[in-house]
Order: C-alpha cells, then structure tokens, then sequence
C-alpha cells in the first residue's frame, strides 16, 4: 500500500522532468522551422539555430537528469523512514 | 602506414586486454563481485564505450555533411535516450535484478513464450545494430590500407567472433571505460588542431551561404574506380580522363543545372570554383539549406526529426548491449547517479562529431561525388593539414573508429550469442540438461552464427548512411522494448498477451517501414519521411496495443511482488516474495 504510494511519486517526479524535457526538446524543432529569425541572425558567424541545437541542451539534460536523480533519492529515503517508523 | 599501425594497435589491444579480463574475472559473479568497488565514473564511462559505435563516430559527420545540420538532432537523441532509461527503467530494473530484457520480460510477466517473443527481438535489434558496425569496418580499412569493402567486414567480423567465441566474455568495466577516453581523444584532438590549423570554419559561403560545395581555388581531381551516376547541382565544365591499356585520353565536357550523367571509371577533374557533383539518390544542397536543422522535405522534414528524436530518445533502453552494463552497479540509486554522469560524458564527446562535417563539407568535397561521405573523419586530417600532421591526426581517427566498432560490436555479439545459445538453441533440440563444456561449445557456435547475417547483410549495405542503418535499430527498440519496459515497470495491469501483441505489433510496423522504404527507393515527401523513420507511429501503435489487450484479456495480472522488487528502496529487510533472482539462475552460458 505505502509501496503503491512510493511508486505513483516516483512515476510522477518522473513525467515531470520528463514534461520539462520534452517542453525544451519538442518546440526546438517547431521553433527553428517556424521563426526564420532563428536561421538568417548569426551568432559568431554562425547561424543561432545551429548554436540552440548543438550548445545549450546537453547541459541541460545534465542539468534535468541530477536533479531529477537527488528528488528520486530523497523520496527512496522518507520511505524508508516511513517503514522504519512502523 | 601510421594509421595502419595504429588500427592494428588498438585491436590487438582490445582483444588482447579482453582475453585478460576473461582470466581475471573468470564467472559472472567474480565480474558481479568486482564490481562494487567500481565507482560511478568508471562505470560511467563503461557505459558511454561501450554505446559509442560506429554511427556515433563517423555516422553522425558523415550524415551532417550530406544531410545537413539536421543530422545534429541524432547526437541530441542518442543523448537524451540516457535521460528517459534514468527517469524511467534505471533504478527499478537494477533492483529486479534481470540483467537482459529476455530476463526482464519472463520474470516480470511470469511467461516462458514471452521470453521466446524478447529473445527473438533482441536477436533482430542486435542484428539491425551490427551491420553499420560492420559497415564502419568495411569503410575504415579500405580508407587505410586500400583494401576492398568486404575484406575489412569479413576481418572485423572474424576478429569479434572469435574474441567473444574465445571466451572475451566482453571487456571488464575498465577496458571500456579506457576505450571511451580513447574514443574522445581520438575525436576531440584532431578536431581541435584542425580548427586553430585552419583559423576557424573557412568558406562560409559554402556552409551557410547559397553555395553548392565547390571545387575550391585549385580545382578538384577525383578517382574513380568503378562508373558513378551522379547528378551535376549548376551549369559546370568537366573533364574525364581515361585510361585504357596504358593511354590515357581526357574529354571536356559541359554539364547544365540539374544533368543526370554516368561518370566512366578514370579520373574527373573539375575547375576552380566549379560546384561539386553529387552521387545520384543524393541532393546538393546551397549552402543555406544544408545549415537549416529542419525544414524541408523528406529526411529534412519536421515530422522526421520528431520521429528521429522519438526512435533515438526511447530506444536507447532497448538495447540489448547496455543494459548489461547497468548491472555492475551496486543499487538502484548508484544506477541512477551513473546514469546521470553518463549523460555528462557523451555531451562531452556529442561536442566533436559536427565540426568534421562541417569541416569535410569545405574541404573533402569529392566525397560527394561517390557518396562515400561516412569515411569524412577518416579522410580529413589528411585533406586539412597535408603532411605528417595530417597522416598522424588521420591515424588517430582511424584508430578512435576501430575502437568504437570493436567495442560495440563485441558487446552485441555477446548479447546475440547468449540469446541464441540460452533461448534459441535448447528449442530447438528440447534437452534439459547440459554440461558446462557443452555450454560454452553452443555459446562459441552462436557467436560465429550470430555473425554470419550480419556481414552477409552488410555487403548488400554498403550504399545506405551508417547513421541511417542505426536509426532503424533504434526505431525497431523503440516500438517493442520501450513499451514493454515503461508498462511493465510502472503499469500494475499489464499482462503476457497485451505485452505481446504490442511487441509485434511495434515490431511488425517498424520494420515493414523500413523495408517498403527502401523498396520504394527512398520515396521524398512526409510519406517517405515516414518510411524512412517510422518511430513516431510505430511507437504509440505498440504502447496503445499493450493496453488494449492487457485490459481486454481475461488473465488477472497480481504482480505484487515483481512490483515490491522493482520499486522497493534498498535497505529495508523485506520478505523473500518468490521474485527468481538471476543470481540464482547461476551464471549464463559461456560465461
């Protein structure tokens, strides 16, 4: 029953960073295609567009995938409390 | 012959430090033992060796410089997949304890014919997988030594069999951590000496101008040894020289915008500034094009890169090769950390593979014109900095993509042949029991047949992308083991049969896509987009049948204690439930 609990946070701290992820992702493509500023203005001599696709996202999921790992951490250890407690 | 040195180096390295570990770490549960004194870096960097395969680094330049920057989203994807295997199969699935997907799907589902249906896809995927290994092989060496394609698939494909048939069971967790330091030194230092060589990304104009690539300011002389439809992108003067029994005779010809012509065997030789042929079934793109990540019909099309995106983002946790790595971690939360420095780790190395296409676009334009645009990080140092230099960075690089196909290779080739030798063989001649010897003679079999369709495909492969064949192992992971694994870890009411339709199902549409794609000839518009990259269908066709017949069937799914097993924090003292631990399955064939 807690256990039931325990894994419906987890599938939820989940989707959450999964939704994050999926908001950055999932319109960069749209956005690129769509805003033909993103491709004429060049940055360095360099389109934005190549700069948004290649530099800020990995950073990004490095950035997602920790904390997502430290929350995922943290509700493993008030279960365990939890169990602990009865 | 420094880079011949090199390749050589580097496979007798390999194998050898294999046939090492194999001495050291003679049975599963040593290797399992030695493990948790393995911190999650070093673990880590297993991890990210032994996924760096051939498609990651020459398949993503290769493509780039064809393709365009679209390319790009692939190194993005095959990222990104480490995010989803975190946020969703990481932890549960190293406290299950199922060390392959065969494992996972019979003690999650409780159903033997289940196991048949994953052994059978993981056979398909581990096929699909090695042949742009194989391919890579082919290319790399007849880069180096001139040798013909199908002499280096058949070598390498030799070298593997025999190092996982002989018992290199696969490397311990510190030579693939040494072979992915390897791999990103190989690419990131010629890469960067190239760009301070070169000042820069020379000849703009070609990369995000309105330029088709271009003879450059000395003109272009390219071999060719074999005749080579092309298609010519704008109005060119050409010459071709001929050589027959011992004359040789050149012709000048004029080519108009958009001329379909077959070059004869000989050498092309083009004018200064003369826009460069391309292979025909491929496209020149002005240089505004090729710099547009998306956008554009085809393998250019939004609908693509969506797809490309979903195949490579949810099917990384479906092959069979790195979900054994997650095993050396010692619990559910170290998986979870490991993963996340993992993601760390290919970013580092996702930083490289862009600038050779870039670069090759510039500066080894003649590849376009027979198409053989995957050999770029091969060939550039050499173009870019002819001399020593160039030899030396040339041979770094050769030698940086024979590790990457060696490792993933051998890794696929131990999931294939302990496939074959655990699940495929004792159907098929119905014995209980077997002797260790007869084991480990069966898994020796199976590594040498496990091969034998792949090379035999990769010979028929040699005209598609190395990113394209990887692609399709990842849309065919993607639409079966991503459902089963998602459903199977978070969903309380999935059951055998809906598990099973939906792999087939996912199954049945991936692969069929591919193959009416490549029957149709690569068809342009969303449709061939479609074909060419069927994920963003097949995928939530295979989710939606898991459902549905799980609902629909009569079978009462009570998975308590798979659940306690999979989501359970360690620590607790819990009750043996009857969840089979593999360790006590004892340790698989061959090893």
């Amino acid at each position: 029953m807690y256990l039931r609990r325990l894994r419906q946070r987890q599938l939820a701290l989940s989707l959450l960073t999964l939704i994050a992820f999926g908001a950055i992702v999932g319109v960069l493509p749209l956005a690129i295609d769509v805003v033909p500023q993103l491709r004429r203005l060049d940055v360095l001599g360099i389109p934005l567009a190549i700069w948004l696709l290649v530099v800020p996202l990995p950073p990004i999921f490095l950035i997602l995938g920790a904390l997502y790992a430290r929350r995922a951490d943290a509700l493993d250890e008030s279960f365990r409390e939890l169990v602990r407690r009865r | 012959m420094i880079a011949i040195l090199a390749v050589a180096a580097v496979t007798i390295g390999t194998v050898g430090l294999g046939a090492m570990g194999t001495r050291l770490a003679r049975t599963t549960s040593d290797l399992l033992v030695a493990s948790r004194a393995v911190t999650a870096w070093w673990n880590a960097a297993a991890i990210s060796g032994e996924y760096l395969s051939a498609a990651s680094f020459l398949g993503i330049a290769g493509l780039e410089m064809q393709n365009g920057t679209t390319a790009l989203w692939q190194s993005l994807g095959f990222t990104a997949g480490y995010l989803c295997l975190l946020l969703f199969v990481a932890a549960p699935l190293r406290r299950f304890g199922s060390y392959t997907i065969s494992d996972f799907a019979e003690a999650r589902l409780r159903s033997p014919r289940l196991r048949g249906l994953a052994s059978g896809t993981v056979l398909l995927i581990g096929g699909f997988y090695l042949v742009p290994q194989l391919k890579g092989a082919g290319l790399t060496l007849n880069v180096v030594t001139g040798a013909p394609y199908f002499v280096g698939v058949l070598a390498v494909g030799l070298i593997v069999s025999l190092n996982v048939g002989l018992g290199g069971m696969r490397g311990i967790t510190y030579v693939q951590a040494f072979q992915f330091w390897l791999k990103v030194f190989a690419i990131a230092l010629p890469a960067c000496l190239l760009l301070i060589h070169l000042g820069g990304l020379p000849a703009r104009a070609a990369l995000f101008g309105d330029e088709f690539p271009s003879a450059g300011a000395k003109g272009l002389a390219v071999p060719l040894s074999a005749p080579q439809p092309v298609t010519f992108p704008a109005a060119t003067r050409y010459t071709v020289v001929v050589s027959s029994r011992g004359r040789s005779t050149a012709r000048a010809f004029d080519a108009f915008a958009g001329e379909r012509t077959t070059l004869p065997a000989g050498r092309l030789l083009l004018a200064p500034h003369a826009a460069v042929p391309v292979a025909s079934g491929t496209t020149a793109l002005r240089g505004s094009e090729w710099a547009r990540p998306v956008g554009g019909g085809g393998e250019r099309s939004p609908v693509f890169v969506y797809s490309l995106l979903i195949a490579t983002f949810l099917g990384t946790m479906g092959l069979p090769h790195i979900l054994v790595r997650f095993y050396t971690n010692p619990d559910g939360p170290a998986a979870r950390h490991t993963t996340v420095r993992v993601l760390g780790l290919l970013g580092l190395f996702y930083i490289f593979p862009g600038i050779y296409g870039a670069l090759g676009r510039v500066l080894v334009p003649q590849l376009y014109v027979t198409g053989a645009t995957d050999t770029v990080v091969l060939r550039l140092p050499q173009a870019a900095w002819p001399g020593t230099v160039g030899n030396v960075l040339g041979a770094i690089t050769a030698a940086g993509a024979f590790a990457a196909f060696l490792s993933t290779s051998s890794g696929l080739l131990v999931s294939i042949a302990g496939t074959i030798s655990h699940d495929v063989w004792p159907r098929v001649s119905r014995e209980r029991t077997t002797t260790v010897a007869i084991r480990r003679l069966r898994f020796r079999l199976a590594a040498v047949l496990g091969m034998l369709a792949p090379i035999v495909v990769a010979f028929f492969a040699q005209g598609v992308d190395i990113a394209v064949l990887v692609g399709w192992a990842f849309a065919l992971a993607a639409s079966t083991f991503c459902p089963l694994f998602l459903l199977g870890i978070w969903w309380t009411r999935l059951t055998a049969a809906g598990a099973a339709c939906g792999m087939v199902a996912g199954a049945v549409l991936a692969t069929s896509g591919i193959l009416v794609g490549l029957a149709l000839g690569e068809p342009g518009g969303v449709a061939g987009a479609l074909l060419a990259q069927p994920a963003i269908v097949s995928v939530p066709i295979a989710f939606l049948a898991m459902i549905a017949v799980s609902l629909g069937s009569t079978e009462r799914p009570a998975p308590d204690a798979e659940m306690l097993a999979l989501h359970a924090p360690e620590g607790l003292d819990l009750p043996d439930l009857g969840v089979r631990d593999p360790f006590v399955l004892g340790p698989r064939a061959g090893a």
